[in-house]
């Protein structure tokens, strides 16, 4: 009986191995709707360009399918995009995790069912077994319930501790480009009970635009007008209700910790769309990375954005004790986050002669954390941006 | 000679050894071998055993006390500013919670207050409290007082943020100038005054932030 369940078993793996592999061509007549939410997510990134693809199956850790591996060619360059799917409120919500042009998929050397199930972390399933594909090590049951539990959240994670290290940058002179939203964004963090990072990024932004909307949160004004400049209310109890409501709106299907980007979006949607205004957002992600330029931009034209970090680090001090030399000291956090921005510092470095040698860019935030408040998340070098909007409410 | 030659010599020799009775050893010996005697414990030595014995329950449980009056806090000791929970509360409950939590703030109650928050960590202790307070009658600042236990570990309290430093109330407060806004003077504050750590962030109409602290201290 035992040896019929095994053949059984490996029958089936072996069929829906099969079927994994099997795709769908991007120049069929009709595409699906996760053809279309792909579509329309690449489309900034096309231009006139034809796109051509076809998708193969990604699985969970019951080696049911979540999602799909698009594989494409636009103007010959070659690119892979994963996508996962979500259900809940009698809705299918798609998202895409990850897209790179001239970049190989990391599922393409794998033989047995490729399974997607959190950030930057690429399994597959042969012999009754999860392996890593990158480092075709096994992977154990235990490894394998942590990644389940992350799936595709960003919890911000209040118990996560910064690790401090720093860079020196040598140079004959520097230049610095500061810009910031007027009044920056309020600083609000994610301590009220219930809230993580995701709330409290779209608790920030909407209450930046109760300035122009007033029924963003009715009956009451964030902020106290003195002389000329302009206190935001962070504490104020109606704001914590606020970021209690968008708990709730931020959910789809079973209560869990931590928020997807689709929940983001479709809480933040509702909660403005109630309060009788329009939610609009843009995408600041170009060929699978964040545009920078696009970003300055939008904040440039008064428009707040959320960042979502798979891991981050924030910037301590820029020590300039030492004459021509900076010193770069920076938290890293391993952990993921969603972070509300309202501008940027550039900072250029020249040698003797004038020429570049380096430039550094940072990004005015209200973190969300209490240990930062407003400061600049550092995107020189361990930051990950997974996905990145600019955010209209009008 | 060979092996075996001596092996065979050897055994003629043992075969010709004669054995003695060990009852006839056992009684040529006996008289020399006396059984041991048991030793007698003094009044002296169970009284040295007591005390012995009760010294080192003493230093077991002093241990604790004198390894942490020998070390500093370790990080498992301190709460992390990140891992607070904010409670919004009325003023009244504020100060009632921050004196049950023995956490000491300055006298305020001239002034008007807004937003205030109790900050707890796992287990509900309190350990800090925020509020924006003002004078409503004449109001030439306002400001957002952040006050924490001395054991909460902030980032913020990083000396290097603030680049000034003044003397009030025999306490160093470390200050940073933020700017000017339309004859507005921006600062933030940071100092530990009676074991309890404050951040301010103050805009008022007067530029000077030792009048301010003069002020709220007294």
């Amino acid at each position: 009986m035992k040896k019929f369940l095994m053949l059984l078993l490996t029958f089936v793996l072996g069929a829906s191995s099969i079927v994994s592999y099997s795709s769908v061509n991007g120049k069929a007549d009709s595409y699906d709707a996760g053809d279309e939410y792909f579509l329309e997510f690449i489309s900034s990134d096309l231009g006139n360009n034809e796109i051509d693809f076809f998708h193969n199956p990604l699985y969970d850790a019951d080696l049911e399918i979540n999602g799909r591996e698009y594989i494409f060619t636009v103007n010959g360059e070659r690119g892979y995009a994963l996508m996962v799917e979500f259900s809940g409120q009698d809705k299918i919500f798609y998202e895409i995790e990850e897209l790179f042009f001239n970049r190989t998929s990391p599922f393409a050397s794998c033989v047995g069912l490729p399974v997607y199930i959190t950030h930057n972390t690429y399994l597959e399933y042969k012999d009754q077994t999860f392996y890593d594909v990158v480092s075709g090590d096994e992977v154990n049951n235990e490894t394998i319930a942590e990644y389940v539990y992350n799936g595709f959240n960003y919890f911000g994670n209040s118990t996560a501790t910064f690790t401090d290290s720093s860079v020196f940058v040598n140079y004959s002179t520097k230049t610095t480009t500061e810009y910031s939203i007027q009044y920056d964004l309020p600083n609000i963090d994610s301590s009220v009970e219930g809230g993580s990072c995701a709330h409290t990024a779209g608790a920030i932004i909407l209450t930046y635009y109760d300035r122009f909307c007033v029924n963003i949160i009715p009956n009451f004004t964030p902020y106290i007008s003195f002389g000329t400049n302009f206190i935001y209310r962070p504490n104020a109890t109606e704001i914590s209700n606020m970021m209690l409501e968008l708990v709730d709106l931020m959910l789809i299907g079973e209560p869990h910790e931590g928020t997807t980007f689709s929940e983001f979006q479709l809480g933040m949607e509702t909660y403005v769309e109630r309060q009788g205004y329009t939610y609009a957002t843009l995408n600041l992600m170009m060929n699978g990375a964040f545009n920078f330029d696009i970003y300055k931009t939008s904040v440039e034209n008064n428009k707040p954005c959320a960042l979502f970090l798979t891991n981050f680090s924030m910037l301590n001090e820029i020590n300039e004790d030492v004459q021509g030399q900076d010193e770069i000291s920076s938290g890293y956090c391993p952990g993921s986050h969603v972070i509300a921005c309202c501008g940027y510092k550039i900072d250029t470095y020249y040698d003797a002669n004038n020429n570049v040698i380096d430039t550094r860019n940072y990004i005015k935030v209200a973190s969300g954390l209490s240990s930062y408040g407003i400061g600049y998340l550092n995107i020189n070098g361990v930051t990950t941006i997974s996905k990145a909007i600019a955010i209209q409410v009008s | 000679m060979q092996d075996k030659d001596l092996e065979r010599i050897i055994k003629e020799k043992v075969d010709k050894t004669e054995m003695r009775e060990f009852t006839q050893v056992w009684e040529e010996i006996r008289g020399e071998i006396t059984p041991p005697v048991k030793e007698k414990r003094g009044w002296r030595k169970k009284l040295s055993l007591i005390i012995s014995s009760a010294l080192i329950v003493v230093c077991l449980a002093f241990s604790p006390i004198i390894i942490n009056s020998l070390n500093p806090p370790s990080d498992e000791e301190l709460y992390f500013i990140d891992a607070l929970v904010s409670q919004n509360v009325s003023k009244d409950d504020m100060f009632v919670g921050l004196q049950e939590a023995g956490l000491s703030h300055p006298d305020l109650s001239e002034y008007t207050f807004m937003d205030c928050i109790l900050l707890r960590a796992k287990g509900s202790k309190i350990k800090g409290a925020q509020f924006i307070f003002y004078n409503e009658i004449n109001m030439e600042f306002i400001a957002t007082l952040k006050l924490y236990d001395k054991k909460v570990k902030l980032n913020l309290a990083n000396e290097n943020l603030y680049d000034s430093v003044v003397e009030v109330k025999e306490t160093s407060f470390h200050y940073k100038y933020n700017g000017e806004n339309g004859g507005t003077y921006m600062y933030d504050i940071y100092g530990v005054y009676n074991g309890t750590q404050y951040v301010i962030e103050y805009s008022g109409f007067n530029d000077s932030i030792v009048e301010f602290l003069t002020e709220i201290f007294a």
